[in-house]
């Protein structure tokens, strides 16, 4: 018989230790709650750098904003409207001259003036030019040349050619002034932690990849209603949205649409969305096979899905499909998303000489057969590995037989270097902003390093042209709309949509999402 | 057990040397590294461009003389500048050491802690009740996934009950769940090798002798069998130290966990490979050193080994 080492009695003590233990634990919202005055918002990443002249990335960005601001901002509307300059005027084609309002100050203290302006852009350009911090993006469109001191409030920017778009570039966080004596003396990793701005709040505390909190700063001329903002990274969705659910987080990013129902069955939360300016498309190379050198064969890729049932089972109906690649505010009402049409898109292929092969059902031409690999990356753009799937099968039904290859996002990134060299013959991306209507249209141009496809088009690169030297906002308007007529008879591209973008809120937070992934909080505030 | 330990501290450096080819490699591994590194910026620039800053970063020299200064730099713990922190990769890799000690720390205890005394409890009352109940238990907990894991203990714990905070890092609470996810299959697996170890040793001889000498059974088992019964559960145990204090990406992604596993995967979406070489090399210089420990206490557990 086995003799008993420890008696029942010992066993029975212990585990009540354990349950009198659980149940004596503090209820999480003493513990996780937020306090009363203070936001919390769950991004997929971390904070990595509050210096804006070394960050592009999302999570970065929407700190920043709350810390620094810009001479221009975009409004909810994405109007380009006064933000530290309080009007602006072109001088001639290349320089552009900014009148700041008056008694601003940076939050230590130093002047906000054309002099802090001068230092920041020419400090920006000099790292652009030695190919330090991350400031590529838009130092290679602002084309900097000289900055110009004119008075304490007034300061010129001028390009090395003609930019009509430079109030425009004014908006990105990468022009946002910083102190010269500040930061002249302080060193980098000061700057990334401790930043100074000018913006509404300050930051008091940042623990690296844990959190960021922020505090209102008393000398803004506007005293957003809430007082702390704590930022923290939450990488796995499951768990923001647990967090939201339990009442600890205000608002999570990237609610997947089919949890939209879930979020919405609990107590403590909402979800907000907003059509996004991400595009969602599938790029034609033009260099791989030459059956996608053929207007018509592009045109038939675009009549041969259907968008409208995709997006309803994808998306849970949150999107938008298109037919252009440029967003609002500049779209062009006439140009709307190609209908699902497979017969036409069958007939345009025949058209144009692909013809289907009734024994492989795959269309041939001169013995060449219309097959195409498609790259597309997984959980970097919502249900982007669907889409790809969906597609692909769409595709098969018209005799485009279609090799589907899907890539971990580190790996496809690669691949969409150099012009996207890696890619096979298509590929799925989804291409940020421009903000506006030439800035969107530089993917399909054919200098542009964003233009994977390899596309060129002598119709589009001559009003491309003709918009490049026009400062007229009503003529910029109505060439836009011709040029998105253009891209949209070409189809350089299979246009899907513009990403929705979903938000958790807490019922306790009055705020709505922006179109442009900014999460702002300047004018939020609690119920 | 001097020549024991030089040997076994030689057979660590051949070791981690292999490692940090394979590190230095990662770069040349996936095309060129000038490419990788610059990443979209590419785009943007002429070749020329490009091949000045291959030059400038050594990259047009042969690659042995490429990894001799990798490696002059690593031992001194120079691994470059991180490409999306802006400063020293090992300083960015070393700051989330502490999180990832925590977390393995109270993991491995845990492991232990319960692991041990319920290998013992069940191996002691074999064929009952209790002993049936625990290794269901164990099989539970070396067959549910982490992930689904954490996320139970999340719902559970986090939402429902709201007794424990759901993510991040802070006061003693915040370990608790993390901890138990990380632990329950490391702490199965001790409680099943511990059993089958216990019963094994129960059977010997000289068991038998203490208890014909009247030792209590406490006595007989914590004091005469379990010093020979732990010497293959402390192997398994050494390893299982290494496996968690080297990270597990899989609950610090649950958990936003602040640790070293998190950085690496980061690192590696960011294409920011001096992060991703310092933390593999910190791994892998870990694991081998928790090895060696192992192995040393194991000679101490067992004369016949340090003899040999």
């Amino acid at each position: 018989m086995q003799r008993r080492v420890v008696s029942w009695r010992v066993w029975r003590v212990g585990l009540l230790l354990i349950v009198a233990a659980l149940v004596g634990l503090p209820a999480s919202g003493s513990v996780a709650a937020p306090a009363r005055d203070t936001a919390v918002i769950l991004q997929g990443a971390d904070v990595v750098t509050l210096e804006p002249y070394y960050s592009s990335s999302l999570p970065d960005t929407n700190v920043i904003i709350h810390v620094f601001e810009t001479l221009t901002r975009f409004d909810d509307k994405l109007n380009v409207v006064p933000g530290l300059a309080e009007s602006w005027r072109l001088r001639d084609a290349r320089t552009w001259e900014f009148r700041l309002v008056p008694g601003r100050r940076f939050q230590n203290g130093e002047p906000l003036n054309a002099e802090a302006v001068r230092y920041t852009l020419m400090r920006a350009k000099d790292l652009f030019e030695k190919k330090q911090g991350d400031v590529q993006y838009l130092y290679n469109l602002l084309d900097l040349d000289t900055v110009e001191v004119v008075d304490d409030l007034t300061v010129r920017v001028r390009s090395k050619g003609p930019n009509p778009l430079t109030p425009l570039h004014m908006a990105h966080t990468q022009s946002a002034p910083m102190p010269p004596r500040h930061t002249s003396q302080t060193p980098l990793s000061e700057l990334q932690r401790r930043p100074v701005g000018s913006g509404p709040y300050r930051v008091v505390e940042f623990v690296p990849n844990e959190r960021v909190v922020l505090e209102v700063w008393a000398g803004h001329p506007q005293q957003p209603r809430i007082r702390r903002l704590l930022w923290r990274p939450v990488p796995e969705t499951a768990t923001r949205l647990a967090e939201l659910a339990a009442g600890n987080a205000d608002i999570a990013v990237n609610v997947p649409p089919d949890l939209i129902a879930q979020v919405e069955r609990g107590r403590n939360a909402r979800v907000e969305s907003v059509a996004g300016l991400r595009r969602i498309i599938i790029g034609l190379r033009q260099d791989r096979h030459p059956a996608l050198r053929d207007k018509r064969v592009r045109q038939a890729f675009n009549y041969a899905f259907d968008c409208e049932t995709m997006m309803r089972n994808l998306l849970a109906g949150k999107g938008e499909c298109t037919g252009t690649i440029v967003n609002v505010p500049n779209q062009n009402p006439n140009v709307k998303p190609y209908p699902y049409d497979p017969r036409r898109a069958a007939q345009l292929l025949d058209e144009a000489g692909w013809r289907l092969n009734p024994r492989t059902n795959v269309r041939e031409q001169g013995g060449r057969a219309l097959e195409l690999g498609m790259d597309c990356p997984r959980g970097r753009y919502i249900k982007d590995a669907e889409i790809c799937q969906v597609i692909a099968a769409d595709l098969g039904r018209i005799g485009v037989k279609v090799d589907l290859q899907v890539f971990d996002w580190s790996v496809f990134v690669q691949k969409s270097a150099r012009r996207g060299a890696g890619f096979r013959d298509t590929y799925l991306i989804g291409s940020g902003p421009g903000f506006e209507c030439q800035a969107d249209l530089g993917l399909v141009q054919k200098d542009s390093g964003s233009n994977r496809s390899l596309f060129e088009s002598a119709r589009f690169e001559a009003l491309w042209e003709e918009m490049s030297v026009t400062f007229d906002q009503a003529k910029r308007r109505d060439i836009c709309n011709r040029m998105q007529e253009v891209i949209h008879d070409e189809a350089p591209v299979i246009f899907i949509w513009f990403q929705t973008d979903l938000y958790g809120v807490s019922q306790r937070l009055v705020w709505t999402p922006r179109p442009d992934e900014r999460i702002r909080l300047h004018d939020a505030r609690f119920q | 057990m001097l020549a024991y330990l030089v040997r076994r501290f030689s057979q660590m450096l051949v070791v981690v040397l292999m490692v940090s080819i394979v590190s230095f490699g990662l770069l040349f591994l996936t095309g060129d590294p000038a490419e990788l590194l610059l990443g979209a910026g590419a785009d943007f620039m002429t070749e020329e461009q490009i091949q000045a800053f291959r030059r400038a970063r050594g990259f047009d020299r042969p690659w042995p003389v490429q990894y001799v200064e990798f490696l002059s730099k690593a031992v001194r713990g120079d691994f470059g500048e991180s490409l999306r922190h802006y400063r020293p990769a090992f300083e960015v890799v070393w700051e989330r050491v502490p999180a990832t000690l925590q977390l393995g720390t109270a993991a491995f205890v845990l492991s232990v802690a319960a692991g041990v005394p319920l290998g013992v409890l069940s191996a002691t009352r074999r064929g009952s009740v209790v002993d049936t109940g625990a290794m269901v238990f164990s099989l539970l907990g070396q067959s549910v996934p982490s992930f689904w894991l954490g996320i139970l203990l999340i719902m559970v714990f986090g939402v429902y009950l709201q007794v424990l905070p759901i993510s991040g890092r802070g006061t003693w609470l915040h370990v608790v769940m993390p901890a138990v996810t990380l632990a329950a299959f490391p702490l199965a697996r001790n409680a099943r090798l511990t059993r089958s170890s216990v019963l094994e040793v129960l059977h010997q001889e000289y068991v038998r002798t203490a208890r014909a000498k009247g030792v209590p059974e406490l006595g007989v088992v914590y004091r005469h069998a379990l010093r020979n019964a732990l010497i293959p559960v402390v192997t398994v145990i050494g390893l299982q130290l290494g496996f968690l204090l080297g990270g597990s990406v899989i609950v610090e992604t649950i958990f936003a966990w602040p640790g070293v596993g998190r950085a690496i995967i980061s690192a590696i979406g960011d294409k920011d490979y001096p992060v991703v070489q310092t933390g593999v090399t910190l791994l892998s210089v870990t694991f081998v050193g928790v090895n060696l420990l192992v192995d040393l206490l194991y000679a101490f557990l067992n004369p016949r080994i340090r003899y040999q």
